[in-house]
């Protein structure tokens, strides 16, 4: 079950918020909530602990959370400073492993089997790296140990904030088998329904079922889901997260149905699409165009024309089409989104890019036919 | 019982073969992909459409019985073609058969009757001006290359902008095509009745429309075009197209001509520089069709590579004194523009490898070509 292998997931406590927290002392102890407008449209980033007290949770609309906790402080999330933040405790991480595979900002798989300082021990690799987080950036985070990182990620789970929690080969099992199956990885909500419908609550639960019967019911997850009953988690720890995609999505100020607005502010994300694009000098051969509705479904529509999309006027040649394929218009619009997937790096012999003629937007009025 | 008539094999082909380029083939309408046949005392009304463009087509024939009735235009154009006699007999039967005879052929083929085929787009003849076909068949030759080729770019660009303008006492007809990436126009003097053509503010033609007022315009020396709010219609003695304009915008292509500075300028042989380009083609790469072109002191060098065959490298005389430039392109783009232009001489202007190319001829005053480099 057990490959040698010692993994830690570290993760930051309510990372944006205590951020929040550090730099303004009046917000200390308070119930602090990091995202968008309580009066607009926003949702929740990160809340401090002391707002979870009241049900506030990230992803909750935040006009909810001010129902929740009207003596919440909203705050505007600064993300360039959470970056910094998280660059530090990144640098933290790579004095001890270059194994580390940031999840994001705040959360970071470590493989310290072989690490730079030789220490045997990852439980005391944890603890050094708790330590030196909350004394360079006067932040906690919570740690988890285990032998992959299923269960590296669930130990870190057990004792928040400020945790540090082991979970030995030979305790595995028992911890699995515990566990309710919405808290195993790749088990979301709707998945988690499914599995109650199968009686299927906990991991011993999970444990009782075959490969086969799995994998009938859930496809390749099935067999991922059998494996980790089991305590067997082989993924390893990715360095560099590969990037499938480059995307952009905005949540509009207001609900519009003015396709002319839309299009504009699909060129404003197409533009950041291809930038991002350009930058890592790779393209992508499928375009996706996200549209949710005022109530709140959300469809998408996408092209694999065949060509490389490469930059922002290849992506904008295709929206139009994608969009009229959309309700758009006909229903108000709350979110837009562009994605480009299935990236391939450019080769230097075809990075040539056409370009292409500058033609300004037309203005409805004065054109002129002249020679 | 039906149509009964005989009609030389050379006519029914002529007009069938132009039926079979309009009639749908992708069987949205059955009854599309057929060609209604109207046999009148004197002779045969050929229609076919995809409800995008239209043609009627009158053809002399010997009749025996009037009717109407439609059939399928690809298998009539293919029984035509490979009849070897002169004549070729129709002969309607019960349930819209029709026996046709060519020499010692005999076929039997499956009509559909007329009804539901759509009814041709009524027109006001009055609207028409006549106009010399060779200076259609140019304004079409010259610009047709460049109109785009799909919807991925702009919508309006899949279609030609037709436009007409004066200078001094002179009246011209221009058309306009670019694919986003290219830009060309060509401009003919015309005669003084098109003052009585009446464009649309903007007037598109799609390019499949474009394609066939081509072909209408082959073997023809004049032909009547008029343009009306929603359709473009040409006319001749015995035929008649019909075709559904574009609706849209046309970007404003003179903004990006007038950008071009026209103080640095090679000027060049054309039929050395096509020859030049064709060689150099040989080596691009697909899709792309990159090349470079450098520029310094009178000379000029062409250099393609290709990932899996090699390298080729072309180098001629040119004039030019301005400051040496490094270009990208695409190979095709040139070659098409280079082809259709007349002259010996083209002059290129050009400022940097990433501002447009501007082509023009003294040779070939209403031709103006703009090329948008590529970044190598």
């Amino acid at each position: 079950m057990s490959d040698g292998r010692k993994i830690i997931h570290v993760d930051m406590d309510a990372f944006f918020a205590a951020v929040e927290q550090r730099d303004r002392p009046a917000l200390r102890g308070r119930p602090v909530v990091v995202g968008g407008d309580p009066r607009g449209r926003g949702v929740v980033a990160a809340c401090s602990y002391e707002a979870r007290v009241f049900g506030i949770h990230s992803a909750m609309s935040c006009a909810r959370a001010r129902r929740l906790c009207p003596e919440a402080v909203f705050v505007r999330p600064s993300r360039e400073k959470y970056q910094r933040v998280s660059a530090q405790i990144m640098a933290i991480f790579f004095r001890y492993t270059d194994l580390v595979e940031p999840l994001s900002l705040d959360e970071a798989f470590l493989d310290v089997t072989h690490n730079h300082a030789g220490i045997p021990s990852a439980t005391w690799i944890a603890a050094a790296l708790k330590k030196e987080i909350l004394a360079q950036t006067g932040l906690t985070a919570s740690a988890g140990v285990s032998c992959n990182k299923f269960l590296a990620k669930v130990a870190s789970d057990m004792d928040k904030p400020d945790g540090l929690t082991v979970i030995r080969p030979e305790q595995a099992l028992a911890f699995i088998h515990r566990l309710p199956v919405g808290r195993f990885y790749g088990v979301g909500p709707v998945t988690e329904r499914r599995m109650h419908a199968l009686g299927i609550r906990t991991g011993a639960d999970l444990y009782r079922y075959g490969r086969r019967e799995l994998v009938a019911s859930f496809g390749r997850a099935g067999e991922f889901f059998h494996d980790i009953a089991r305590g067997i988690d082989r993924r390893p720890v990715r360095p560099r997260r590969e990037r499938r995609s480059m995307g952009a999505e905005t949540t509009l100020a207001r609900d519009t149905d003015d396709r002319q607005q839309m299009m504009a502010i699909l060129a404003d994300l197409a533009g950041r699409v291809g930038a991002g694009l350009e930058q890592r000098r790779t393209g992508g051969r499928t375009l996706t165009l996200k549209v949710r509705y005022e109530d709140f479904t959300t469809v998408s529509r996408s092209r694999t024309p065949g060509t490389i999309f490469t930059e922002s006027g290849d992506i904008m040649a295709h929206v139009p089409a994608l969009l009229a394929a959309t309700e758009a218009g006909r229903r108000k619009v709350r979110l837009l989104g562009i994605t480009v997937a299935n990236l391939v790096a450019i080769p230097a012999h075809r990075a040539c890019r056409q370009l292409l003629l500058p033609f300004v937007p037309l203005p409805r009025e004065g054109r002129r036919d002249g020679p | 019982m039906g149509f009964h008539f005989n009609i030389a094999r050379d006519d029914l082909l002529r007009a069938i073969s132009a039926q079979q380029n309009i009639t749908s083939k992708k069987g949205t309408m059955a009854i599309l992909s057929n060609v209604l046949m109207e046999v009148h005392p004197e002779n045969i009304t050929f229609t076919g459409t995809d409800l995008e463009i239209g043609l009627r087509q009158t053809v002399p024939a010997e009749i025996f019985e009037q009717g109407i009735l439609t059939l399928p235009a690809k298998k009539l154009f293919e029984l035509a073609r490979e009849s070897s006699s002169e004549v070729i007999s129709f002969k309607e039967q019960d349930n819209n058969w029709v026996e046709i005879t060519a020499g010692s052929s005999l076929y039997r083929l499956a009509g559909m009757v007329s009804d539901e085929f759509p009814s041709f787009p009524d027109y006001d003849a009055e609207a028409m001006v006549e106009i010399d076909a060779a200076i259609v068949a140019e304004l079409v030759d010259k610009t047709i290359f460049s109109i785009a080729h799909d919807k991925e770019n702009m919508y309006s660009l899949t279609a030609a902008l037709l436009q007409k303008f004066e200078d001094g006492e002179h009246r011209y007809l221009k058309m306009v095509s670019s694919d986003g990436h290219r830009l060309t126009i060509m401009s003919r003097e015309v005669g003084e009745q098109v003052d009585s053509l009446q464009l649309n503010p903007v007037t598109l033609v799609p390019r499949r429309g474009i394609q066939e007022i081509r072909r209408f315009c082959e073997e023809r020396d004049t032909v009547s075009l008029g343009i009306e709010p929603k359709q473009a219609v040409l006319k001749s003695d015995d035929s008649l197209l019909i075709i559904r304009l574009m609706e849209g915008e046309f970007p404003d292509y003179q903004r990006i001509i007038d950008s071009v500075p026209r103080d640095n300028i090679i000027t060049i042989d054309r039929l050395r520089f096509l020859e030049g380009l064709k060689r150099i083609n040989l080596f691009t790469e697909d899709v792309f069709h990159a090349i470079r072109i450098d520029i310094d002191d009178n000379t000029l060098v062409l250099t393609s590579q290709n990932a899996d065959f090699g390298s080729a490298r072309d180098e001629f005389q040119v004039s030019y004194a301005g400051d040496p430039l490094s270009l990208g392109f695409n190979c095709r783009y040139f070659i098409d523009a280079l082809q259709v232009m007349e002259g010996d001489i083209v002059e290129a202007s050009i400022n940097s490898n990433e501002s447009p190319c501007l082509l023009t001829s003294e040779e070939d005053e209403g031709f103006l070509s703009i090329i948008m480099p590529m970044k190598l």
